[in-house]
């Protein structure tokens, strides 16, 4: 826990849904319901899992707009409960956020520079004087250049890709330490994502910069991200190395989300298919006893159901299942049987 | 093998106050019985306005310039309306990505498949009744006599995706028409319906013509692949073949700048440039002002579509002429 940059201890936001003071049933969405996390300078992180794990209310606790229920943020060491207003402004200005959508997130009536200007401006980066310059800086580093010919424009002149730069080109211009990028490339077609990626890679290494990189898509965490973790109904089940997890998952949920990525192979696909998880995800605001994957888990057994397993060291990564091997002991039977026919 | 689809030389052009988007343009693709069949290519190139030229679906200021579209010894660029309304959800079926938009919030869904069956096959009320109930199983919704009862927003969106597949192949079409079915879903739940689907297609016989951006979808469920760029197909060929031989520089840019799960990928391949408007697409090859290999005719002469030797792909761009 020492080099920490952030950690996220134990943290729980639930919603409260409003289904009025009298009526039965409306219980809490328990969004995120105990996680714990550790991000470390110059570290790309990613969160994934299904729709609606939660991970978009992590990043939004992270940024402020939305209120922790329990649970700490320490960052650098303190914890971002106890800041004093000044503090936590830095605090603001340290941790900044990238969205899915660069339509929605950018103002149609805003020049680039505009857009660009306005942190630098609140945040007093900048003497008035250097304002242009520093624009000039930061669109050329997001690779939007020649960057002159790109101030007076304004967001409906640019393509997706080129959005989302500015996007970037905003969330640095604060001069963060921690960048937390929300589904930032789901929108994008491939070509388009690859010049994202790229950015990302350069920004982290140039700038020493950490960012959390919350996804769905387990290929662009492969090649992105050194450490990974993965997330179910408000819960962190695995967490680790990237290669450790992609190679050797000990979870069954993180097997399973693997399994259903499809590989563009034909060689490859063909042969890895059949393995599936049956059903939905369960309700957040009612999760299912002990382990909350028991209802779609290939392997449970009784235990499961009552006892809820913690994250504990397995070969390499943590992970919060009571039968870890459980999935290998099957796969070598299906082997053995393999190799006899 | 007969073909449940054949187009050729389709062009179909969208006259707006703008301008004319070439939407489609001199296209030719061919669905077999039971074959399953890929579409892909990037955001805007014409997937989406191809698969609503077969149903007819298209904004009232859509024209056909030329060529033909025929199922079932139809053509549909000049079938009448009556004759389209049996295609549609009869002969060929159509899921979309976001089923919401095509269920009627007000009515419960076994009634909706119901009405499809009525519409399409003459059944009776208590027998379309039991055909829908049939085809819920079929798409295995578990607990079907229940959710035949449900509204749509009572249920996920794996399950909405299923009723419309169900409504789809309620009438035992021949061709089902998937247009990014399941890119608003998880990938746990696109496992689920992708799988349905191939199943589908195992048991009844139905064709797929599926219309994704996702390659590993295309690798896993396709055995024939057309890649379109810009309105028009640039490559058509096996499955294999586009994956372990592109032969059109955009199939290979497209290919390398996919990303694995189960590999680690040290550079992210940029395609350079943007993508081509369909107002004013560039004269000559469409692709030429992003082509890495663009030589002298690229910019002014448009390549034809040719087959790379005996059967080959089909490809086309001027390095394929170069060769010949
Ligand atoms: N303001 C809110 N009020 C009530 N419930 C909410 C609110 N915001 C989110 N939720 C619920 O909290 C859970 C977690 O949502 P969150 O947006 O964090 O998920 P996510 O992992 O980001 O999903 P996705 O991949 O779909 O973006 C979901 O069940 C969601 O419906
Ligand atoms: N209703 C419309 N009016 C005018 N132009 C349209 C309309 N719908 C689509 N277009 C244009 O027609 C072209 C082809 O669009 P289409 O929807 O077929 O693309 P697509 O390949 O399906 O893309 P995506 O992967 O984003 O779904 C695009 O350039 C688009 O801007
Ligand atoms: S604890 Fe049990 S139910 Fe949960 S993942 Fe492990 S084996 Fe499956
Ligand atoms: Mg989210
Ligand atoms: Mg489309």
């Amino acid at each position: 826990m020492t080099n920490a940059l952030l950690t996220i201890h134990e943290l729980k936001v639930h919603y409260e849904t409003s289904g009025g003071l009298f009526s039965a049933g409306s219980l809490p969405v328990r969004a995120v319901d105990g996680v714990s996390l550790e991000l470390k300078r110059g570290e790309l992180l990613a969160l994934v899992g299904e729709s609606g794990c939660g991970k978009s209310t992590i990043a939004r606790t992270l940024v402020g707009l939305t209120e922790p229920t329990a649970g700490d943020i320490i960052y650098a060491g303190q914890n971002v409960g106890n800041f004093s207003p000044q503090e936590r402004q830095n605090f603001r200005r340290s941790v900044q956020m990238v969205f899915q959508d660069p339509f929605d997130s950018l103002n149609p009536r805003k020049t680039v520079f505009s857009t660009i200007a306005q942190p630098l401006r609140i945040h007093k980066i900048v003497p008035r004087a250097e304002l242009k310059a520093e624009v000039i800086r930061l669109l050329n580093a997001v690779g939007l250049s020649p960057a002159e010919a790109y101030l007076g424009r304004y967001p409906h002149q640019f393509s997706g890709g080129q959005r989302q730069r500015i996007c970037i080109a905003r969330a640095i211009a604060s001069r963060p330490k921690i960048i937390i990028a929300d589904e930032a490339v789901s929108a994008l077609d491939v070509s388009i994502r690859a010049q994202i990626l790229t950015l990302f890679r350069k920004l982290t290494q140039e700038l020493d910069l950490a960012s959390i990189f919350i996804t769905h898509d387990l290929s662009v965490v492969r090649s992105l991200c050194e450490s990974v973790a993965v997330m179910y109904l408000g819960q962190v089940v695995e967490r680790g190395p990237t290669e450790r997890v992609f190679t050797r998952p000990q979870h069954p949920y993180t097997r399973a989300l693997l399994q259903a990525s499809p590989i563009a192979d034909p060689d490859v696909a063909r042969s890895r298919r059949g393995f599936l998880l049956e059903g939905d995800v369960p309700s957040p605001a009612n999760p299912p006893a002990g382990c909350r994957f028991h209802t779609r888990c290939p392997i449970a057994q009784p235990k499961c159901a009552s006892e809820p397993p913690a994250l504990r060291s397995i070969e390499g990564v943590e992970a919060a299942c009571h039968f870890p091997e459980g999935w290998r002991q099957t796969e070598k039977v299906s082997r053995a049987e393999e190799a006899v026919q | 093998m007969t073909d449940v689809l054949r187009i050729d030389d389709l062009t179909m052009h969208l006259e707006t106050e703008l301008g004319t988007v070439r939407a489609v343009e001199n296209l030719s693709l061919r669905v077999d019985e039971g074959e399953a069949v890929a579409l892909v290519g990037e955001s805007g190139c014409g997937k989406s306005m191809t698969a609503l030229s077969i149903m007819r679906l298209l904004p009232p200021y859509a024209r056909f310039r030329s060529g033909s579209i025929r199922v079932a010894g139809k053509d549909l660029v000049t079938a009448p309306e009556r004759a389209m309304r049996q295609i549609r959800g009869g002969t060929i079926g159509m899921i979309f990505q976001d089923p919401l938009t095509f269920l009627n919030p007000l009515r419960q869904v076994g009634e909706q498949i119901a009405e499809a069956v009525r519409l399409h096959t003459g059944a009776g009320r208590v027998e379309a009744d039991a055909q829908a109930l049939e085809a819920l199983r079929r798409v295995r919704i578990a607990d079907a006599e229940n959710v035949v009862h449900n509204y749509p927003h009572q249920l996920s969106g794996g399950m909405r995706q299923r009723v419309l597949i169900a409504i789809a192949v309620a009438c035992r079409p021949s061709l089902l028409i998937c247009d990014e079915p399941t890119t608003a879903l998880d990938v746990t739940i696109q496992a689920q319906i992708m799988e349905l689907i191939d199943n589908l297609r195992h048991e009844l016989g139905t064709a797929v013509l599926l219309i994704t951006h996702d390659l590993g979808l295309v690798a896993q469920y396709c055995s024939r692949v057309y890649v379109m760029y810009a309105g028009q197909v640039v490559e058509d060929a096996g499955v294999r073949e586009i994956f372990q031989h592109p032969r059109h520089p955009y199939t290979q840019a497209l290919l390398q700048s996919s990303l694995r799960p189960d590999r680690v990928s040290e550079d992210f391949a940029v395609i350079d440039g943007q993508p081509p408007q369909l107002l004013a697409p560039p004269p000559g090859c469409r692709f030429h002002p992003r082509c890495p290999r663009v030589f002298d005719p690229c910019p002014s002469a448009m390549p034809g579509l040719d087959r790379a030797g005996e059967g080959r792909a089909m490809v086309r761009c001027h390095l394929e002429e170069a060769h010949q």
